[in-house]
This record gives structure tokens, C-alpha cells and sequence, in this order.
């Protein structure tokens, strides 16, 4: 396994006593785009902060994280220090907030330069200036001296992107990077995201909620449900033929038109998310499967390969025919 | 407001118009500029100023007893409570009192003191610098000490270190500042003999002396707004260190001295100022009593004598200078805000 960049093993969290994530596992190799999905509560972010190490400090974790041969859960937080935001970095959800209100976002890049290398200042500038057009923002140098609120909300997540990339990272957790943008705008963003990792060979961990997103920029879907790994094959695989109930689930909902008269047949996705403080007894997904058998419900299944060279949790993925999406 | 359908003509050509010409456009002091900001505010001074001086006449107007009885004493006759209220005027109806006070006030003159005549300007120019250095140096005590101790809490909220600080704080919010003052004075003055109770040498004179001798009134005043700055700088700091752009700035592995100051202090710099300079003003009140009980010459003492002896003049000069000092202290936090915090300056 030594040639992932990225490797999560057996984590467990919880925070203030509350289990959150149970046995964990996944990897994200040099240069992969990896999706992270799963529904609201099932541990998407709350995986991305503990690779990053920003937990609140009630948390308490379980298990290894390796990143780049480190172990990122027994590092000092000096050393976590030096990797974020130079070896590993993050951007997240609402750009705008996401970014300190009133320091000119010029200076925030450059703090982060300031932070991890020793460069004089104008090269640093340069640099800053650089990035801001590769993610295209016309006008870099007046940009720099630009504070938020003066900034659209996809400018602003051009901006962390640009922030999180200037000491050129390894590793991108991009965590629904588009969820509060407009759709067109949305999808600026991940051609920007699909470009930069193959320019830079970058590897990004993509979470969302957001199935379509995570197929147009992934080569790898993750899927999580209820603090566990429930389903990890490549995209293709999955869209053709998903492995897991679940994710299954997620595709049908997720290729309903609601503006068709035709949604008699639509359910959704029966039940609520189960809650990963009282897990449901044996799969966790069990109480809304259609396709539960008794075994189901008598012991949690092993993450084990299915037929496509992925993993699944359910027992029953290979007698399953489980449709997938039309390409 | 821009939106982000102005990016969808593409990526290259427009959105970025020119942010710095934006933020002129939009700033608070837009519609020309400071100065002119600054000079509104400075004319706002005189409806408030009139509408302060108004109150006071009025409450004056109703203490019983006024300027004679307390000259001529309680067996003085109403023949020579007449001839003195002639004196001073006091024998006009009570709007005409109010409206050439008034007048001559707007021009810039206080009258005289109904009690040793001299112009009200004159007392008021001698204890103002006193209650100013006052107010002045327990501002600054109090940022010294609150301000690291309000970080610290906030960093160590939720640990036992940090809740200590904002117990003790909490416990020095009950304690009246008089009375602070007085078991500073038993213990500093009185038992240990480190520090003088009383005297006042002007600081022109002896700056040194002036110092020594004006520790033991601004310990208090200090000690007391502490207390309340602490808990707030505690607060807005406990806030901005849980804001967005501060995991930001961990995720991007800023130095953790940089994220507390020049990230979330930043980000909490407002409120603190809004606090202090509330403080400020509770500090003016709070020099009523300490001036009485160190018997420093400010304007505490002065207007405490004032209204013991109904001298209305002076009653109303130092009011005003009171009223002048609080738009003042506004006015520079507000500029001060609009210029650490870009955004709010298009409010």
C-alpha cells in the first residue's frame, strides 16, 4: 500500500462521547481524483477535518491516517501545522465567510506563503498574481487588494482555491466546493478543480452530496453512509452497475426529473439517515433497504471486493442486479 | 451587490471591475468623503447639546431649594432671598433663564459661577484635565490588562485556566468601584503605606508626583472596567476564533499567533472598540464618586459642589462639556470602526 498518498485506516471518531465514524477506511493515491458522497450527518466533512487535523479538541480519534508516509493523528501540531495549507490543504463550503472579512485577500495568500516558505515579498506577489489567473480572475494585482465583500461568491472560492494551491499541495479536500454557488457558476468550478489536478498533478478528495459532480470530476466514488465506508469502486463501475443498495439509492434519486409528470414511481430513499450515535444493529443501511434479508440484520457485513475490483458492504452484492444510470 | 450571474459572460473578461474604486464608491464617507462625515456629526452636537441642557435645567429647576438658600443659609429672610435671585437673575421667568443660558452658551459662554463668580470656563478648563487623565490612563490600564486576558480566556475556554479568568472577572463586575476604592486605599494607603490617599500636584508641575499620587484613584477604575472588558473581548474572541475564515486560516497552516491576532483579534477588533468606548463614558460617571473620595480636583467633585449649592451656571457647563465629550468619544469609534472593518463601511 505504499504508494498512497493518502490512507485512512480502521478511524473512529467521536466527539464529546457521541460515535460519529466507525472503522473508516479508504485511500487516495498520488494525482486521484477521489469522491467523497454520502447524505447530510453521514461523516463526509467531519472525515475531511480529521485528515486535516481541525477537530474541535473534545474529539477523540481512533486509528491511522497516513499522509505522504506521516502519521498524521501522533504528529506534534507543529509538524500538522507545516503540512496544512502546504502539503495537504482545504477549501470548504461558503468561500465567502470562508475568507477573514477584513483583510485584503491579497494578504491572506500571501500569509499563507509567508507561513511555509521564505520567499521575498514581490516574488511572492508574483506568485499570488500568477495564481489568480490560473483560476481566472482577470485583473490579478487589482484583485489582491480586493476585500470580500467586494467579491461574487465564485470569485471568492477562485480565491481559495488560488489560496489553498499557492505552496503547491499534494493532497486538495475540496469540501462541497460548489454547494453554495449558482449552477453555472458551479460548474466553472469543477472544470477549474479538473484542470488544476491534471495541470498539477494534484490529488483531490471531492466531498458532496452531489452525485453529479462527484461523476463529472472523480475517477473514484466513495460512498459513505452513516459514518461508514459502504461502498469504494470507480465511477464508471458505479454509474453502470453501483455494488451497494445504497449508493444505488442515491443514483435513482438523483436521475429523477422532477419536472416530469412522470414521478409516480419516484420514492426516494425510504426512512431517515440512521444516526451513527445508536446505529441500527448489523448493516446500517439495512431499515431502508428494499433488499434486506434476515442476514442483514444479524451481523455488520465486511467492506470485502466485489466483482468490478471495488468494495462493498453488502452481503448480498453479488447476487443483486442493481441498475445504474443511463451514460 | 454583485451577484455571480455577472460571471457567467465567462471567465476572463469582466467580473473584477476595479475593487479599490468599488470600495470608494460604496464607502460610509462616500458622499464627500471624511470631512464632511466628521462635520455632521459635529453638528449634531448642538440639538443634543441643547436637548442635555434642557434636561438639566429642568431637573435642576425641580431639587428643592436653589442658589440664595445655600448662600444666605435656612434662617435667610424672603426679602434677601429676593435681593440675591434678583442678582442672578433668577427672578425671570424660567424659559427666558433657559433660552439666554442658552444663547450665550452657543457662542461659547458659559456665564459665571453663581457661587465665586469666576467664568465657568475657567473651573471647567482647571478640572477637566483632571478627570481626563483620570479616564485616560484607566482606558489605558484597562486595554493592558483585558485585553491579553480576554484572549487568553477565549483561547482557554472550556479549560479551567480560561474559566478562572472569566469567573474572577465575573466576580469583579459585582464589586462596586467605591467600594474597590476603599479596600485599595485600607490595604495600599492605610496598612501597607506604599501609596498617598490624597494630594494632587498637577502634572505640569510634577509629573512624576502626579503619577504617583493618581495610582491609587485609576487602580479601581481600572480593576472595575477589567471586569467588563475582559468578558466582552472573551466573547467576541471565542466567537472569531470559531468562525469560517479562522479554520480557514488553520487549514492553511498559519501560525497559531498570527490566527489569534491578525485573524480572529482582527475579526473582534470592533466589538472591542465598541466596548472600550462605552467604557469610557461609564468611567466619566465613575469619577463622580472616586474624585469625592480622593479629593482630587476634576470635574466629579466640581460638579457634585455645583449642585450641592445650586450653582446652576456651572451645573450646566460641566453637563455640556460631559455631553461634547460623549459625542466626541463616538464619533472617533465610529471612524475608527469604518476604518478596520472595510465592509461595513457601506452601511
Amino acid at each position: 500500500m505504499g504508494d498512497h498518498l493518502l490512507e485512512v485506516d480502521q478511524l473512529h471518531l467521536a466527539i464529546g462521547g457521541t460515535p460519529l465514524l466507525a472503522d473508516l477506511s479508504f485511500t487516495v493515491a498520488e494525482g486521484e481524483v477521489v469522491g467523497l458522497v454520502g447524505e447530510s450527518g453521514s461523516g463526509k466533512t467531519l472525515t475531511g477535518l480529521t485528515v486535516m487535523g481541525l477537530l474541535p479538541p473534545e474529539a477523540t480519534v481512533e486509528g491511522t491516517i497516513t499522509f505522504a508516509g506521516t502519521d498524521l493523528l501522533t504528529a506534534s501540531p507543529d509538524q500538522l501545522r507545516r503540512l496544512r495549507g502546504n502539503e495537504l490543504s482545504m477549501i470548504f463550503q461558503e468561500p465567502r465567510a470562508s475568507l477573514h472579512p477584513a483583510r485584503p485577500v491579497g494578504r491572506q495568500i500571501l500569509d499563507v506563503v509567508a507561513a511555509h516558505e521564505n520567499v521575498p515579498k514581490a516574488q511572492a506577489v508574483d506568485r499570488a498574481c500568477d495564481l489568480l489567473s490560473q483560476v481566472g480572475l482577470p485583473n490579478p494585482r487589482r484583485t489582491l487588494t480586493a476585500y470580500t465583500h467586494e467579491l461574487s461568491g465564485g470569485m471568492c472560492q477562485r480565491i481559495m482555491i488560488a489560496m489553498a494551491l499557492v505552496c503547491r499541495p499534494r493532497l486538495l479536500i475540496a469540501d462541497e466546493p460548489t454547494t453554495a454557488l449558482d449552477v453555472t457558476i458551479q460548474a466553472q468550478i469543477i472544470d477549474l478543480l479538473h484542470r488544476l489536478a491534471e495541470e498539477r498533478g494534484l490529488a483531490v478528495l471531492l466531498i458532496s452530496h452531489n452525485l453529479g459532480v462527484v461523476s463529472e470530476l472523480c475517477s473514484r466514488v466513495i460512498t459513505l453512509y452513516c459514518g461508514q465506508v459502504v461502498s469504494d469502486t470507480r465511477t464508471d463501475n458505479l454509474l453502470r452497475r453501483p455494488r451497494h443498495p445504497y449508493p444505488w439509492a442515491l443514483l435513482q434519486a438523483s436521475t429523477v426529473d422532477l419536472d416530469s409528470d412522470d414521478t409516480r414511481e419516484w420514492t426516494g430513499i425510504a426512512g431517515a439517515p440512521a444516526n451513527p450515535a445508536r446505529p441500527p444493529a448489523g448493516c446500517r443501511f439495512h431499515p431502508r433497504c428494499p433488499h434486506r434479508r434476515d442476514a442483514c440484520v444479524e451481523a455488520v457485513p465486511d467492506l470485502v471486493p466485489d466483482d468490478d475490483n471495488g468494495l462493498t458492504r453488502c452481503l448480498r452484492h453479488r447476487e443483486l442486479e442493481l441498475t445504474g444510470v443511463p451514460a | 451587490m454583485r451577484t455571480d450571474t455577472e460571471e457567467v459572460t465567462g471567465l476572463a473578461d469582466e467580473p473584477v471591475a476595479d475593487p479599490p474604486a468599488a470600495n470608494r464608491r460604496r464607502g460610509r464617507f462616500a458622499a464627500g468623503g471624511m470631512p464632511r462625515f466628521v462635520l455632521r456629526r459635529l453638528l449634531l452636537f448642538v440639538p443634543t447639546a441643547v436637548g442635555a441642557g434642557l434636561l438639566t435645567f429642568l431637573l435642576v429647576k425641580i431639587i428643592p431649594g436653589g442658589p440664595a438658600y445655600a448662600r444666605l443659609g435656612e434662617e435667610a429672610t424672603p426679602e434677601a432671598i429676593a435681593v440675591v435671585d434678583k442678582q442672578l437673575g433668577l427672578d425671570r421667568p424660567v424659559v427666558e433663564q433657559f433660552t439666554s443660558w442658552l444663547g450665550r452658551a452657543l457662542t461659547g459662554d458659559l456665564g459665571e459661577s453663581f457661587q465665586t463668580g469666576q467664568p465657568v470656563s475657567n473651573l471647567i478648563a482647571l478640572a477637566l484635565p483632571v478627570t481626563l487623565e483620570l479616564v485616560l490612563l484607566a482606558i489605558i490600564g484597562t486595554i493592558v490588562v483585558a485585553v491579553p486576558l480576554g484572549v487568553y480566556a477565549a483561547k482557554r475556554a472550556g479549560r479551567r485556566s480560561g474559566r478562572w479568568v472569566r469567573t474572577v472577572s465575573g466576580v469583579g463586575l459585582a464589586v462596586p468601584d467605591f467600594f474597590l476604592a476603599l479596600v485599595l486605599i485600607s490595604v495600599f494607603s492605610v496598612g501597607l503605606g506604599l501609596l498617598p490617599r490624597l494630594g494632587y500636584p498637577r502634572f505640569t508641575e510634577d509629573p512624576l508626583g502626579n503619577l504617583y499620587h493618581v495610582v491609587l484613584p485609576v487602580l479601581p477604575m481600572i480593576l472595575g472596567g477589567s471586569a467588563i472588558v475582559i468578558r466582552q473581548v472573551s466573547a467576541a474572541m471565542v466567537d472569531a476564533l470559531a468562525s469560517d475564515h479562522t479554520r480557514t486560516a488553520r487549514a492553511m497552516g498559519l501560525p497559531e499567533r498570527v490566527i489569534t491576532w491578525r485573524y480572529a483579534f482582527r475579526a473582534a477588533l470592533p466589538t472591542v472598540l465598541n466596548v472600550v468606548a462605552l467604557l469610557a463614558l461609564g468611567q466619566l460617571g465613575v469619577t463622580l464618586v472616586l474624585e469625592k473620595i480622593f479629593v482630587l480636583p476634576g470635574m466629579g467633585s466640581a460638579l457634585v459642589n455645583a449642585i450641592g449649592v445650586r450653582d446652576y451656571t456651572l451645573i450646566l457647563g460641566i453637563v455640556l462639556v460631559y455631553v461634547l465629550i460623549a459625542l466626541v468619544v463616538n464619533l472617533v469609534v465610529d471612524i475608527i470602526s469604518g476604518l478596520v472593518s472595510p465592509a461595513s463601511r457601506g452601511a
